[in-house]
């Protein structure tokens, strides 16, 4: 079975009395595992792609199904649980909370849960080392460069092992050399784990890196391309 | 993690943490101060009010109606004595002592001295206990044997009228209410002796004073009913002994003013409260939708935010609590008699800290819960914007509310919960559609705009979230610093009513004035003039099955000028040409604004146990007696309730006041009549009025000094905002002069707006404070001054202008464009 399935996905928004159709009927489905890319010009409609396919926002008309159920129908509670144990996100600006340590931010949605055993102490560790992130644990946010937020904020969206991870992106304030750092670990991510990943991205060499690259224009898919 | 979260939310800006414990604090003692204040001021009162009998219960007492002067006991409560635990009779009369060529008046009472500590627990300093008892002993009080430089076993020379006594210190007591007589020093001397004085007397059993304590399964009530149907006593007052109504009402309207003002003062502090914890919410939409994202429900948000909102509540409620222990403690007592053993003011503190902590987290908390529906996306997008947007419910709802405060005041009749329906609907209103016109205005003003400068201020003043909160709330300080500076200066005006019900320098009481024949011996008296007589009575009067308490005056229009009349009804010649007539009465206008009564109704009164009905003929407008009087033409009076024409005669003079009084007293003779300097009189009140007057003030500026710290605590919380937008602009090229334009002129449309909104509704605020003020029966037409609501406006659009533009300074210096990146 898919893991996300698109459906007919329409996106308006009205401002002042204007209809604005930024996504046009788009039918997308997502595979357990698959690494996907989504590019586009500017004003093309990918990150609001993204927000709809992950439930962040809701489509005017079609639907988006998550292992077969219609996201639309979830309510707050279960879009939550939905969030904190299936679904990850990584933003642009990594949206670490400033008044936690890099440490506290990664463990956030476990203690939410309420469930951070010795094994995923032991877990969070492996992925502290593997994102070489392990001497900054205990700094606040403001206290690290954007390229080690960033990672941060990847391990933050790994530890709780989603089935799929969305990414806005997530190499768009970073210097080349940290950009590229993240995309391999992201990479070894999906490979590791099996976890897919749905990566907004302006960078032609970011999306390489990726399954399927969706090239969209003007709210429809405008191209395909399997890597 | 919750826990952490909420620690590290809560000290992370240490301003705006303090300055919410320290409003919190601030409401706490606010609400305390408007739960007891009228309490301080009836407790004032009540320990000044002069016990005669402490162990009495009712009091029957000589009036100028009375049919005789002096009365007995016994035959007449013989047939009560199941009822009564004890009685006890006194003569209680007038004279004077010189002692080392000073005159000192004094109030003889004869009693029993076994009597006398039947009705008075006394403890004495000195006294003769070898001595055997003597018909001329007397007993005195520790003060006025100081004062008169007495000691035990001195002798007194006492004069009452025509006859002279002299009179032997027995004992000393510490002292006693039962010897604080304005005006007098008060002696008691044996019976038998001072009846000495009565034709008839010498033998005692003679009194003008009957104490009587009922058995305690008898009802006061029920006592005094059948006392009043004995003939022998008919005219003489039968009443309790310690009849604090008279004196709780007066200390009811005096504290009124200032209690709807501090409660008005802690619904602003609330809103303000409310303003910022809004205003704080809106910046952790950011934080609210970054918990989101990692998948944090509604439930976890709530409880982070609900126990960050514990720690304020909890940290400004216990200041709260201190800083009223140590008000009620320390600083109260400096200027007030409290009892500090009165668990009124314990169950006060709790009451007012236990509401406020439930009422302030219920506001901190509505935030949060409104958050619940916000979209991950939705938090994004608005946690990035400043803008202020509009909601066309709000403003015709804040329309429709201001629209409907004015019908509710400016009916004839007066009614407190309209008055505070349309006060609270007004209130609301007009904070909600300030930012409205505003944008409105703006918005215009916008289009014709050519310049940058002026466009963007006003661009800013109509769309800012920042301006519309400080609109809102500076134009709530004006109002709310304007109802307390009239209110405190109110409360000044009804004190100042108190002592100057009565304008004179001597009062004569208890005057039996039959005819002119005492007036006319006091119009001879050296030096004295504006002599006024006039009969007084408290009492009831009734229309349908309405009750009213009423200060009857009977006056002859001669001496009508005594009434003080505002005289925006009637003039004072009409008014005595419709006295003149004899055949109704004059009633004060509060009456018909409280009560409904028109001209033409007939009223119920009833005096000396006579119940007439009189008719309304005009109106007039006073605050004598607490604007509760009704006059009547003396004579007319006299007709219907078979009274004398007057009981009082008050007068001033051109000579030594001291020593007309002893001119008259010797002039008028009678035992029973009382003449008291004025100012002896009044000096007791005027040291509670004082003292009164002192507090009101420093409650009024304790309660101003919250708002102005309310207004200047959102102007720093908004100063945060304006930063950034500073960076911007310098980034854009622009140089400090026109910054700084943009800054004067938004602020001073704000503070322009908000004076001419303060201004606008001011006259329906006052209208509406009229019609609450009615719930202790007063009638103030115009109890809030326009000066002040002009001054103030004035006053706090200065400061706040001032105070906004000295937020630039504190940005200027720095190096714009690197804090613009760095952010």
């Amino acid at each position: 079975m898919p893991l996300i399935v698109a459906k007919g996905l329409v996106k308006e928004f009205n401002n002042k009395k204007v209809k604005n159709r930024v996504i046009k009927g788009i039918n997308l489905s997502i595979e357990q595992g698959e690494f996907i890319a989504i590019t586009g010009e500017s004003g093309s409609g990918k990150s609001t792609l993204l927000y709809l396919l992950s439930g962040l926002d809701k489509p005017t008309s079609g639907g988006v199904f998550y292992m077969g159920k219609n996201l639309a129908l979830f309510n707050d509670r279960e879009m939550a649980e939905l969030r904190r144990n299936e679904i990850s996100f990584i933003y642009q600006f990594y949206n670490l909370i400033p008044n936690l340590t890099i440490y506290e931010n990664i463990i956030l949605p476990k203690r939410i849960e309420k469930r951070l055993s010795l094994e995923d102490k032991r877990y969070l560790k492996e992925l502290l080392d593997f994102a070489k992130i392990g001497h900054i644990a205990d700094l606040r946010p403001n206290e690290v460069s954007g390229g080690e937020q960033q990672r941060a904020a990847f391990i933050r969206s790994v530890f709780t092992r989603p089935k799929i991870i969305f990414a806005d992106e997530p190499t768009g304030n970073l210097d080349s050399a940290s950009g590229e750092r993240l995309i391999d670990l992201i990479k070894d991510i999906n490979s590791t784990y099996k976890t897919a990943i749905v990566m907004v991205t302006h960078s032609k060499e970011n999306a390489k890196a990726a399954q399927r690259e969706l090239v969209l224009k003007d709210g429809v898919i405008y191209d395909e391309k399997r890597q | 993690m919750i826990f952490k979260q909420a620690t590290r939310n809560f000290s992370q800006n240490k301003v705006t943490t303090a300055a919410i414990i320290f409003t919190v604090a601030l409401c706490c003692v606010m609400l305390f101060l408007s739960f007891i204040y009228s309490q301080i001021i009836q407790e004032e009162f009540r320990q000044n009010i002069p016990v005669e009998a402490e162990n009495a219960v009712i009091r029957i007492e000589y009036t100028p109606q009375s049919r005789t002067r002096i009365i007995t006991i016994s035959p007449h409560l013989d047939p009560y004595m199941d009822d009564i635990e004890f009685t006890v009779g006194a003569l209680d009369i007038y004279g004077v002592t010189k002692i080392r060529k000073n005159t000192f008046y004094i109030n003889l009472i004869g009693l029993s001295f076994e009597n006398l500590n039947k009705i008075n627990n006394l403890e004495y300093i000195e006294e003769e206990k070898e001595k055997r008892p003597a018909k001329d002993d007397i007993i005195i009080s520790q003060k006025t044997a100081e004062e008169l430089g007495l000691s035990l076993g001195n002798s007194i020379l006492i004069r009452v009228g025509q006859k002279e006594k002299r009179f032997y210190v027995a004992k000393i007591a510490h002292d006693h209410p039962c010897f604080e007589r304005a005006g007098v020093h008060v002696i008691y001397g044996v019976e038998s002796f001072v009846s000495d004085y009565f034709p008839g007397g010498g033998y005692g059993n003679f009194y003008n004073k009957i104490y009587i304590k009922p058995k305690d399964h008898i009802s006061p009530q029920a006592l005094m009913d059948k006392l009043s149907r004995i003939s022998a006593y008919k005219g003489y007052d039968i009443r309790l002994e310690t009849d604090v109504r008279s004196y709780d009402q007066t200390a009811r309207d005096i504290a009124l003013p200032l209690t709807i003002a501090s409660v008005g003062c802690v619904v602003m502090v609330l809103i303000l409260i409310f303003l910022i914890v809004n205003s704080r919410i809106k910046k952790q939409m950011e934080l609210i939708s970054k918990l989101k994202s990692v998948g944090a429900d509604n439930g976890y948000i709530f409880k982070v935010f609900a126990l960050e909102g514990l720690f304020y509540i909890v940290l400004g409620v216990l200041l709260g609590v201190a800083a009223n222990l140590y008000l009620f403690y320390k600083i109260l007592p400096l200027y007030m008699n409290i009892n500090l053993g009165n668990d009124f003011y314990i169950k006060s503190l709790i009451l007012s800290s236990l509401s406020n902590a439930v009422v302030i987290f219920l506001l901190f908390i509505y935030p949060i819960w409104k958050s619940k529906n916000v979209s991950v996306r939705k938090t994004y997008v608005s946690s990035k914007n400043t803008l202020w947007k509009g909601n066309k419910l709000l403003l015709i709802f804040g329309t429709l509310a201001v629209g409907a405060s004015v019908p509710l005041v400016v009916l004839q009749r007066l009614n407190p919960v309209r008055g505070l329906i349309a006060f609270i609907l007004l209130f609301i209103g007009t904070v909600i559609i300030i930012p409205y016109v505003v944008q409105g205005v703006f918005y215009l003003l916008e289009r014709f705009s050519k310049k940058s400068v002026s466009f963007i201020a006003f661009r800013n003043l109509r769309q800012e979230k920042a301006i519309t909160n400080n609109l809102r709330i500076l134009f709530s300080a004006i109002i709310v610093c304007s109802i307390l500076i009239s209110a405190a200066s109110l409360t000044s005006s009804l004190l100042f009513q108190v002592i100057s019900d009565v304008d004179c320098d001597i009062i004569i009481e208890n005057v039996k004035g039959e005819t002119a024949y005492q007036k006319n011996k006091v119009l001879e008296t050296d030096g004295v003039y504006d002599v006024y007589c006039y009969y007084y009575e408290k009492s009831t009067m009734s229309i349908g099955k309405q009750q009213m308490d009423v200060n009857i005056i009977g006056i002859s229009p001669d001496d009508f000028d005594f009434m003080q009349n505002t005289g925006d009804l009637m003039s004072r010649e009409e008014l005595i040409k419709v006295l003149n007539k004899k055949d109704g009465m004059l009633l004060d206008f509060m009456y018909h604004k409280v009560y409904g009564i028109e001209i033409g109704d007939k009223l119920s009164v009833e005096m000396n146990g006579i119940l007439q009905d009189i008719e309304v003929k005009a109106f007039y407008n006073s605050y004598q007696y607490g604007g509760r009087t009704l006059v009547i033409h003396s004579e007319l009076m006299n007709d219907l309730f078979n009274l004398p024409l007057y009981d009082t005669i008050v007068l001033k003079t051109h000579n030594n006041v001291d020593e007309t009084v002893m001119v008259l007293r010797a002039e008028l003779g009678d035992q029973n009549v009382i003449v008291i300097n004025k100012n002896a009189l009044f000096g007791v009140y005027v040291d509670i009025l004082e003292d009164t007057l002192t507090f009101a003030y420093l409650f009024s500026f304790f309660i101003m000094a919250v708002c102005l710290f309310g207004v200047f605590t959102n102007i720093v919380n908004s100063r945060e905002e304006r930063k950034m937008a500073y960076y911007q602009l310098y980034s854009l090229g622009m140089d400090k002069w026109r910054i700084m334009g943009i800054e004067l002129i938004e602020n001073l449309f704000v503070a322009v707006f908000c004076g001419i909104f303060a201004l606008l509704t001011h006259f329906i605020f006052s209208l509406s404070i009229s019609n609450i003020l009615a719930v202790s029966r007063i009638y103030i037409p115009t109890p809030m001054s326009f000066l002040y609501s002009l001054y103030l406006s004035l006053f706090f659009g200065a400061g706040y202008v001032l105070f906004a533009l000295s937020g630039y300074f504190s940005v200027k210096s720095k190096k714009a464009i690197l804090i613009l990146k760095y952010n």
